[in-house]
């Protein structure tokens, strides 16, 4: 008995292999989009004894009070004069050493909108003393 | 005057084989490139102008608006810690393997800086020497 023989299409369909695929792209950079990866580098407050036994005039003190105003060797100073404060100092001095005493009572943003600021005017040498450390070298904490 | 056709046309065929070539390479460029967080916490972070980008495998510090601390080593989801005493003991698991494992620090921008200070006493005895800050980019002027 003959049977007819048919011609059946020896290909293999990909259109919709495509659109999966696409489906997985859009998934992938929504996600990439939400993960936060990026941050500032901190320098953690370390004994570095010199920086706080160094002359006044060696290091620019910065106090942050629980309003979040700042103080700068004693005188009062926006946020956006501070840069203009500091690169003449650090541009003489690189090594020059900067510490920030934040109140306890302030939000976390003013002691990081101070230290962005840091980093831009190209502070290398930040000091954030912690509480205990404050206590151990006699410093009051800022109110 | 007629033109008569000798032959039929081809089917008009798009050939899409090519195409899924490289989407599936976009996807794999896409899936070794997204890191996922590790902490869901939602919170409203500081914004900085300066910027680089967190290693891959850091330790996070969580600090919620209001007051939980959550901690992750870098390998698992972030797990909440029952007081600073404690974060102090996880911290120094890590730490005391390789003191240069990245930690990043990732609070609310109205976390009164108590617990932050609390959080950087930690780091500091526990000898941790590699720290960033998780924060949202600020346009530069």
């Amino acid at each position: 008995m003959n049977i007819a023989r048919r011609d059946v299409p020896s290909e293999i369909p990909t259109a919709s292999m495509a659109d999966v695929a696409f489906l997985l792209i859009i998934f992938f950079l929504v996600a990439s989009f939400y993960s936060v990866t990026r941050g500032i580098q901190f320098s953690l407050p370390r004994h570095d004894e010199e920086a706080f036994t160094s002359e006044p005039e060696a290091a620019v003190l910065i106090v942050i009070s629980r309003d979040g105003a700042l103080t700068v060797d004693g005188r009062s100073m926006p946020l956006t004069e501070l840069i203009g404060y500091l690169h003449p100092r650090v541009s003489r001095n690189p090594e020059k050493s900067v510490i920030i005493q934040t109140s306890m009572d302030a939000p976390y943003h003013a002691m990081t909108d101070v230290f962005d600021e840091l980093r831009q005017a190209g502070v290398g040498n930040v000091v954030i003393p912690t509480s205990a450390e404050m206590a151990l070298y006699g410093l009051q904490e800022p109110q | 005057m007629r033109v008569r056709r000798s032959r039929p046309l081809p089917g008009a065929v798009i050939p899409t084989a090519t195409m899924a070539d490289i989407a599936f390479l976009l996807i794999i460029f896409f899936m070794v490139t997204t890191a996922y967080s590790l902490d869901r916490t939602p919170m409203e972070l500081p914004e900085t102008k300066e910027q680089e980008q967190v290693p891959k495998g850091a330790a996070i510090i969580s600090m919620a608006p209001d007051g939980t601390v959550r901690f992750s080593a870098g390998e698992a989801d972030t797990q909440p810690v029952a007081d600073i005493a404690a974060l102090g003991q996880s911290i120094r698991q890590v730490t005391a393997t390789n003191s240069l494992h990245p930690f990043v620090l990732k609070a609310d921008r109205l976390v009164p800086y108590r617990l932050i200070d609390q959080v950087l006493e930690q780091l500091r005895l526990a000898r941790a020497q590699n720290v960033s800050l998780f924060s949202i980019g600020e346009e530069k002027l």
